[in-house]
Formats: C-alpha cells, sequence, structure tokens
C-alpha cells in the first residue's frame, strides 16, 4: 500500500500562564491511501491535538510543533508556509470537528459555506460552485438540496448539520479526512446514521480517514487500524482485530473493560482509578504507570519502547519484556472471548 | 539493544509500590471562589493601580483641607485669581507653581501676598484657596457617588430579587413596570428631578438613583433566574431547604460577583452624571464645590486662569479612569468565563 | 416579526406617555405662573396671557389639552423670545446639532472598529494593550473634560483650530471630535471582544479548515459577524451623544438643541425644557426601537425566529 500521511516523532508544545504543556510527546504513524485509522484514547490524551497539528491549526502563539515532520506526500507539513498549507486544508486533507451545532457560521447560508472551498480550490464558477453544492447536499443525504442550500445552519438540526459539516469536507474529494469525534455531540440514533454515511463515502470516494474518538464503539464500526494514545504518546497501535482480540498494553485493556458488554456475565463497568498524568511535568517512564495495576519499578524511571507483536501490531509496554513476568489481561478486557 | 536498555537489571521487573491513594491526589491546593478571585484580581496590574488611586484619593480628600489654614469659602478679594505656588517645588521652573501665571507676571509680588503665604492651587475669582476646594469637592462628589450607588444597590438588589425568585406574575407585572421605566432616557429624568427638587446633594443623589436602580435590578434578575434553574438550587430545594436558606445560601452568594462588579461600574457613573450636572448649572450650588461645579467655573476662565480647570480635571479623570480599571479587573476576576 | 414590532411601538407610546405626564405634573408643582415675574404686567394683562396660554383651565383640562397638542406635535411657545414657539426652537438647533452628532458617530465607529479590529488580531500585543488604554481613557474621561483641554491647547495655546462658534467645516473638528472619543473607546472595546470571541469559535476553526485565506476568514466570517452585535449598542451611544452635546454644545458656543437647553435651564425657560426633554426622549426611544428592529433584520438567527412566531 502506499503511504499517504506519515507522521515521525511529532512534539507539539501549549504555552500557558503555568508553564509549557506537553500535550503531544512523540507520536508516529502512517496513514494508506485509502484506509481508516481510529486514534483512540481518553480526554487530554494528545489526539485531537495530533490531528490539529496535522492540518497546522493549532492557536497561533500558543501552540507549536516543537519537533518531528508530518510527511504528506513526501511534503513536510510541519516546515510548510502558511500560503501552502492554505492550498492543502480542504483541498487535499479536510477536517470534520465535534460540535455540528458551533462549527458552522450562523450568518452564511449553507450553500455559501459549501462553495467557499469549491471556489478556492477548483475555480468554479458561482454557478457551478452552487450546483455542486446541491449535489453535495443529496449526496449526504439531506432532502430537498434545491431549498436548503440557501437556508442558515439554525434551520438545520444537529445530525443535519453533522452531515452538512461532512459535505463540506469532502467537496473538494481530500485524499485525507479528519474526523475529530464527529458523533459525540449527537443521539445515538443519529450517530448510527452518520457512521453509515461516512462508510458509505469512504466506499464511493476511496478518501482515507483518520477518526478521532474515545467510544470504542464507533472504532470498531469504521476503522480497520487503531493507535491507542496516552499521555500525549501513542501506547499501542495494531489492526482492529489486534486491538480487541489480543490486546497488550494494560491501558488498553483498562479501556476494553471499561466497554459496555450485552453479554458479559458481570454486569459491573469497571473504571480505571487514577488521573491522566500532568503534562505540564510529565513523568520519566511509562506515562500511564502510575495508574497500572502491574506497574514495575522500571515502569517509573524507563520510557518503554514500542515492541513488535506482530507486523502490524505495536505495544510500547515493559510487560513485553522478556524479563518481565509473564501477565495475561483481566477477564472483563476480553470482547469476543477468545485468548 | 539501546543504551538505556543495557543498564536495567532484572530486579527492576519486581511490581513497584504504588500507593492507589497516590493516583487520585490532588496535587495542587484548591482555592476558594474569592480566593481566587482575590489572587486573580492581584495579578491584574491595571486594576491594582485603579483600586490605590480610588483608596489615596479618598484618603488625601479626608486629610489635605486640613493641611491649609483657609477653608471652602474663606473669601479675600486682594488674594484673587493667584496662580498656584508650592514651597520648595518654586523653585523649578518648568513645574509652573512659583506663583507666575501664564503671561509671565508674578501674581503673588503683584497683588503683595504675605511671603509666608501659599496656595498650592492656587485661588480663584473670590481668592478662595482652590487646594481646599478641589479636596473638599472630590469629598462631595465620592459621597454623592458612594451614596447614590448604595442606595442603587439596595432598591435593585431587592427588586430584582423579588421578581426574579417569586416569578409568575409578581415578576411579569414587576417588569411591565420596569420596561416602561427603561425605556424613560435617565438625562432627562435626572435633569427633570433636579429642576423640581432645587439643585443639593440630597437631590442629586435622588435623582441619581430615580434611575440608576433599575440596571441593578436588571442584571440581579437575570442573574437569580438562572441560578433558580441549576442543578444545585434544585438540589437543595429537594433537600427541604427554606427560602431563606436558599436565597442566603445559594442565590445571593452566587449573585455577588455580578452585583460588585455592577456597583463598581455605577460609582464612576454617578460621578460622572455628578459633574455633568453640575457642569449644565444643575449640580452643586455655592458655596459648596463638587469637582464638577469647580471643573465647569474653571472652563469660563481657561484662557486666563488655567490652573482653576487642570487641578479638579485632573481628580476627576484619575477618579474616572481608576474605578473603570478597578471594574473591569472585578470583571475579569470575578467571571472566569470572560478572562481572555 | 409584525406583531413583535407593533408591540414594541406601543410600549414606545405609552413611555413617552408616561415622560409627558411626569413632566407635565412635574412642571405644574413649580411655584407660581410663567408670568409672574414680569411685574410691569397688570393684573388683566396677566390674566389676559395666562388665558391665551390657557393657564386659567383647572389642571385635568391643561394636561387633556397638552397631551392632544403633543399628539400633533405641537410643544408649545418659549418664554424667552416673542411669539417663538418651541418647535421651531428645536428645527433651528436640529442643523448643528445632528450635524455635530453625526459626524461624531461616523467618525468615532470608523477609528473603533478598525482599533477593534486590530486589537482583537494583534491579542495579547503592543497595538492590543495601547488600543485598550485608549479605550478606557475614552470611556472614563467625561466629554465636557476631553472638550475643555481641547479647546485649551489646541484652540487657545496653539491656535491651529478655531476656539468656539459655528462658521465653517474647520469649526466641526473639535467639537465633532470631542464627542466621539466616547464613541470610539465604546466600539473598539466591544468589537475586540466581539472579534476574539468569534475568532475562538469552531466555525472559524471550520472556515481555516477549507483553506479559505486568511483575509477572507477574518472578513467574511470574523468581521461580519462581529458587526451584527455592534448595532446593539447603538442606542446607549446615541444617548451618550445626546448627552456629550449638552456640554460640548454649550462649551464651544454651537448653536444646537443642547446649547438652547442648557439656556433654558439656566433662565428657567419651563416650556422649552419640557419641549426639548420630550423631543430628546422621543429620539432615543425611537432610536432603540429602530435599533432593535434593524437587529431582528441583520442577524439571521432572530430574523427566521422572529417570522415564525
Amino acid at each position: 500500500m502506499e503511504k499517504l500521511l506519515e507522521l515521525d516523532n511529532i512534539h507539539v508544545s501549549f504555552q500557558t500562564y503555568g508553564g509549557e504543556v506537553k500535550a503531544v510527546r512523540g507520536v508516529s504513524f502512517t496513514l494508506d491511501k485509502g484506509e481508516s485509522l481510529a486514534i483512540v484514547g481518553e480526554s487530554g490524551s494528545g489526539k485531537s491535538v495530533t490531528s490539529k497539528s496535522i492540518m497546522r491549526l493549532l492557536p497561533n502563539k500558543i501552540g507549536s510543533i516543537k519537533q518531528g515532520s508530518i510527511k504528506f506526500q513526501g511534503k513536510d507539513l510541519a516546515k510548510a508556509s502558511e500560503r501552502d498549507m492554505e492550498k492543502i486544508r480542504g483541498a487535499e486533507i479536510s477536517m470534520i470537528f465535534q460540535d455540528p451545532m458551533t462549527s458552522l457560521n450562523p450568518t452564511m447560508t449553507i450553500g455559501k459555506q459549501i462553495m467557499e472551498g469549491l471556489r478556492k480550490h477548483q475555480n468554479m464558477s458561482k454557478s457551478e460552485a452552487k450546483e455542486r453544492a446541491v449535489n453535495l447536499l443529496k449526496l449526504v443525504g439531506i432532502p430537498n438540496p434545491e431549498l436548503r442550500v440557501d437556508e442558515y445552519p439554525h434551520q438545520f438540526s444537529g445530525g443535519m448539520r453533522q452531515r452538512v459539516v461532512i459535505a463540506i469536507a469532502l467537496s473538494c474529494n481530500p485524499k485525507v479526512l479528519i474526523a475529530d469525534e464527529p458523533t459525540t455531540a449527537l443521539d445515538v440514533t443519529i450517530q448510527a446514521q452518520i457512521l453509515d454515511l461516512m462508510r458509505d463515502l469512504q466506499d464511493k470516494t476511496g478518501t482515507a480517514i483518520i477518526l478521532i474518538t474515545h467510544d470504542l464503539g464507533v472504532v470498531a464500526n469504521l476503522a480497520q487500524r487503531v493507535a491507542v494514545m496516552y499521555g500525549g504518546m501513542i501506547v499501542e497501535t495494531g489492526t482492529v482485530d489486534e486491538i480487541f482480540y489480543k490486546p497488550k498494553h494494560p491501558y488498553t485493556w483498562g479501556l476494553l473493560a471499561s466497554m459496555p458488554k450485552l453479554n458479559a456475565e458481570s454486569k459491573e463497568l469497571l473504571a480505571i482509578p487514577g488521573t491522566p498524568p500532568d503534562l505540564m511535568n510529565p513523568p520519566k517512564g511509562c506515562p500511564f504507570a502510575a495508574r497500572c495495576p502491574y506497574a514495575m519499578e522500571v515502569c517509573l524511571e524507563n520510557m518503554p519502547e514500542a515492541t513488535d507483536v506482530s507486523s502490524s501490531h505495536k505495544a510500547a509496554c515493559w510487560l513485553l519484556d522478556e524479563r518481565a513476568p509473564k501477565v495475561e489481561p483481566p477477564e472483563e478486557a476480553l470482547v469476543g472471548g477468545a485468548r | 539493544m539501546s543504551m538505556s536498555e543495557r543498564k536495567l537489571t532484572p530486579d527492576l521487573f519486581r511490581p513497584a509500590n504504588l500507593d492507589s491513594n497516590k493516583a487520585e491526589e490532588i496535587s495542587k491546593p484548591s482555592l476558594s471562589f474569592w480566593q481566587d478571585a482575590f489572587r486573580r484580581l492581584k495579578q491584574n496590574k491595571g486594576a491594582m493601580l485603579g483600586l490605590f488611586a480610588i483608596v489615596f484619593i479618598i484618603i488625601f480628600s479626608l486629610i489635605a483641607p486640613t493641611l491649609t489654614k483657609y477653608g471652602i469659602d474663606d473669601q479675600e478679594l486682594m488674594r484673587s485669581n493667584l496662580p498656584p505656588k508650592v514651597p520648595g517645588l518654586e523653585k523649578i521652573e518648568f513645574l509652573g507653581v512659583n506663583g507666575v501665571d501664564i503671561r509671565g507676571v508674578n501674581q503673588y509680588e503683584m497683588k503683595s501676598v504675605p511671603k509666608d503665604q501659599y496656595f498650592w492651587f492656587g485661588t480663584d475669582n473670590l481668592g478662595r484657596d482652590q487646594w481646599t476646594r478641589v479636596w473638599k469637592g472630590t469629598q462631595i462628589s465620592l459621597y454623592i457617588a458612594f451614596l447614590a450607588s448604595a442606595i442603587e444597590l439596595i432598591i435593585g438588589v431587592a427588586y430584582g430579587g423579588i421578581s426574579a425568585f417569586y416569578g409568575g406574575r409578581t415578576d411579569d407585572v414587576m417588569q411591565r413596570i420596569v420596561e416602561i421605566l427603561y425605556g424613560i432616557p435617565n438625562l432627562v429624568v435626572i435633569i427633570l428631578f433636579i429642576i423640581i427638587l432645587d439643585p443639593g446633594i440630597l437631590s442629586i443623589t435622588l435623582a441619581l438613583v430615580i434611575t440608576g436602580w433599575i440596571g441593578m435590578s436588571r442584571i440581579v434578575r437575570a442573574q437569580i433566574i438562572s441560578l433558580k434553574n441549576r442543578e444545585f438550587v434544585l438540589a437543595s430545594r429537594t433537600l427541604g431547604s427554606t427560602n431563606g436558606r436558599l436565597i442566603s445560601k445559594h442565590l445571593l452568594p452566587n449573585t455577588l460577583g455580578a452585583i460588585i462588579v455592577t456597583s463598581t461600574f455605577t460609582i464612576p457613573g454617578a460621578i460622572f452624571f455628578e459633574s455633568f450636572l453640575s457642569f449644565i448649572g444643575l449640580g452643586i450650588q455655592p458655596p459648596v464645590a463638587s469637582l464638577g461645579s469647580l471643573i465647569a467655573d474653571g472652563f469660563r476662565s481657561i484662557r486666563i486662569y488655567p490652573h482653576l480647570a487642570i487641578y479638579p480635571a485632573s481628580v476627576l479623570c484619575i477618579l474616572m479612569i481608576s474605578f473603570n480599571l478597578l471594574g473591569d479587573g472585578l470583571r475579569d476576576a470575578l467571571d472566569p468565563k470572560m478572562r481572555r | 416579526m409584525l406583531r413583535y414590532i407593533t408591540q414594541r411601538i406601543l410600549y414606545m407610546l405609552l413611555t413617552l406617555l408616561v415622560i409627558a405626564t411626569i413632566t407635565f405634573f412635574l412642571m405644574k408643582l413649580l411655584p407660581g405662573s410663567p408670568f409672574n415675574n414680569q411685574d410691569k404686567l397688570t393684573e388683566t394683562q396677566r390674566y389676559a396671557l395666562n388665558e391665551k396660554y390657557g393657564l386659567n383651565d383647572p389642571v385635568p383640562v391643561q394636561y387633556i389639552n397638552y397631551i392632544t397638542k403633543l399628539a400633533q406635535g405641537d410643544l408649545g411657545y418659549t418664554f424667552q423670545f416673542d411669539g417663538r414657539t418651541v418647535n421651531s426652537l428645536i428645527v433651528n438647533g436640529m442643523g448643528p446639532s445632528a450635524t455635530v452628532g453625526f459626524e461624531a458617530l461616523l467618525f468615532g465607529t470608523i477609528v473603533g472598529l478598525l482599533l477593534g479590529i486590530l486589537a482583537a488580531l494583534r491579542h495579547n500585543t503592543f497595538l492590543d494593550y495601547g488600543a485598550m488604554v485608549i479605550a478606557v481613557f475614552g470611556i472614563a474621561i467625561p466629554s465636557f473634560v476631553f472638550a475643555g483641554l481641547l479647546q485649551y491647547y489646541i484652540g487657545v495655546k496653539l491656535e491651529w483650530l478655531p476656539v468656539a462658534f459655528w462658521n465653517g467645516p474647520e469649526y466641526h473638528i473639535l467639537p465633532a471630535f470631542s464627542l466621539s472619543v466616547g464613541v470610539i473607546a465604546t466600539v473598539a472595546r466591544f468589537m475586540r471582544t466581539e472579534m476574539l470571541e468569534i475568532l475562538g469559535t469552531d466555525y472559524i476553526l471550520m472556515a481555516r479548515s477549507k483553506g479559505v485565506s486568511k483575509s477572507s476568514v477574518i472578513f467574511k466570517h470574523s468581521v461580519r459577524n462581529s458587526l451584527i452585535p455592534i448595532v446593539t449598542i447603538l442606542g446607549p451611544m446615541a444617548i451618550g451623544l445626546i448627552t456629550g452635546s449638552l456640554v460640548i454644545e454649550n462649551i464651544f458656543a454651537i448653536p444646537g438643541i443642547g446649547e438652547q437647553f442648557v439656556k433654558a435651564i439656566q433662565v428657567n425657560d419651563y416650556p422649552v425644557i419640557m419641549g426639548t426633554t420630550i423631543f430628546y426622549s422621543f429620539l432615543i426611544v425611537a432610536i432603540i426601537l429602530i435599533v432593535d428592529i434593524l437587529y431582528g433584520i441583520i442577524d439571521p438567527r432572530i430574523r427566521v425566529a422572529g417570522g415564525k412566531s
């Protein structure tokens, strides 16, 4: 498979009143053409920041990429000029945000907001762009697109707005679509519709998707590969099957154990005790060590390196070291009962 | 194998002794809302500067008139319209406090004022000591402003609070009244009232209060209505709290921030209106003076005796700016959402 | 929307009626008749005058007459000049007052908008701090103090511009500028806050993620949306301008309504005070109404919400 996007050792920091927050600390992953990758983790794990740094949409002056490269079709986006980025945003890589209620400009018609990108990137005339906007609205399943194209965002429901946002994101046939918690703010029934739509559109257009989420249910629905983030780092990556059926990192176990299951005998959901690390003074060793039930002394002082489990499966955990005691994942973390 | 890994000894691979409580520990000491607000206020240099200037002017306006032997209405036409002269500083020419007027004539020598008499801010056309008048005027301006704001606060909080707390029909009637009153320009009402009541400290205060309380009542009402439906108030209500307890423990403390901020802005507003009224001839009547009446008198002769307007105008400007800076600082400190 | 406007106009009329009533009865509370001071008048002459102006009627009748006349736009006669109506005084003063007010509003809004936009775009830089210092000074320092200082330094000392009076364009600069300071400060501050809030919204991020150019993001999305709520401060600003004009016209001897009003206060010309008061109230109430309706028209969120109800 052809590598479309390649992140190598990305570090992102924010300057705040209290000091420097190291939100992302050495993230590397690749995305192939037409693939869908899910980045999973709890709030503050750095997943949203990672996605915003790909788009170079970190808040000016406060947030910056400190280190590392983001290669997109051979070009390093981390060093690209703002003007070059304007050509890439929307045309090559586009983004869907979490809350459709706030991500559309309330004083601009839906049509104009879709047309903006088309006019900029594809040099369309007004009428061409409008025609395309109507087609896009039809594509994402909005009834009466000819009429609704001239309406304002507040005339749309939440689910409909997210469809519009998807239409905007896909308007210029981007190669990569970054979806930052696209369903979190929606009702459960609407969530399924939006996920179906995204999968359907991916089949039609062949766009690669980076799905940012904390919801493992969404991951199982849409993604082929998964990267689990914790404390600004990727702690485990693998295919969906590998992450769900053969997880290696205790944090992934915790995530899976805290997921509700219908067939489980124990009715209790397991929480991971403790809170995520303070990224202003990140721990020297494994970020998860302080909450990890299997923590060893080595974990506190030494950063575990990513270890290959299979050709597609990597985890960064000292338990994978041959000197470590053998530990089996807890019952609750087993999704299909397969061991 | 990397360098770091080679140094790892097998004994490091023993389970670590982790105190499970430690994971839940909160590293920073918790601050109460008011402590946190005060900390934020202290960080705001403008607000602190404003606070110090206000305190300084208040204290100084009380002390300063006692520093000279002249009363507020000690007239002496022999020494009228003297420019400022300050002992010590009179030797530094560019400060302009050496008793020489703008045409270069030493008025103190010309009017043969005794050598040991100094008028720090000069004298007015009746020979009254401007220093005493400016600081007494500051006292009166501040007195009116604080009194008016205090009365506005009491009426506004009571009206807004009752209207919001009881809601329903009470609120409806009370708000219709406010709506009509709110439409009346306060300038108009204030001027009419002063004309009827004859200018004076009390009538000015009353005229300011008559329209001033509406702003406060609207803010208090809006705050209480939004608080009333919040979960913590509902929770307290379901636990059987009395109305008195709800008001004193939940509603008022959470409205206090908005009340304080509003008050900080009504004070300079009152100072402005008082000086404005004095300026158009509806304010404090002689021999008593306020900053506004002093400025108005000063402007009448600003071409020949600029000192008469400059000093009261400076005090007024410093007071206004200080209250605004403090108000901005308080708003930022008490309403973190507004913080940018 | 139509129902809303009708309701608002009714409220406005009610407010004006309350103001007129208060004004009327307050004036009745003042002791004596306006002609008592004129010693030269004989008893019969005074009676005739009172009769002519309807002052011998019982108060309720006078009130009804007053309100009826008011409804027809008749504000009565001034005591200062023989036979001149308050209406004619207001009409005469309207020209200079409206001119200065409009110049101040236009200049102040443009400068304030630029200052506010620049401050927001250069948030937390020197330019931002500078603009906010100007804003605090502009809001805090009363316009009459500012006008006096300008008049003294630029008019008297430097002699760059005429000190007072109303004889040509150069006479407009000092009064209009003094009056505009408050507008500049209010607009700059409001615009800055509004812009900063909008620049932080998701839809700005969304617009940027579409690859829209920086200038487009700033003007088409941020400035446009920040301008909408600016309309809401037009009402308070108009009140500020009217308040300011009372003293500014007095300081610069501009023959406007404000100057006449202050003069009338000083010589107790009650019909002029009453007439101008009601005129000002009408102006302010009408401006607030127009602003509210305008806001409904330019903001699509309110436009439709209002249309459905």
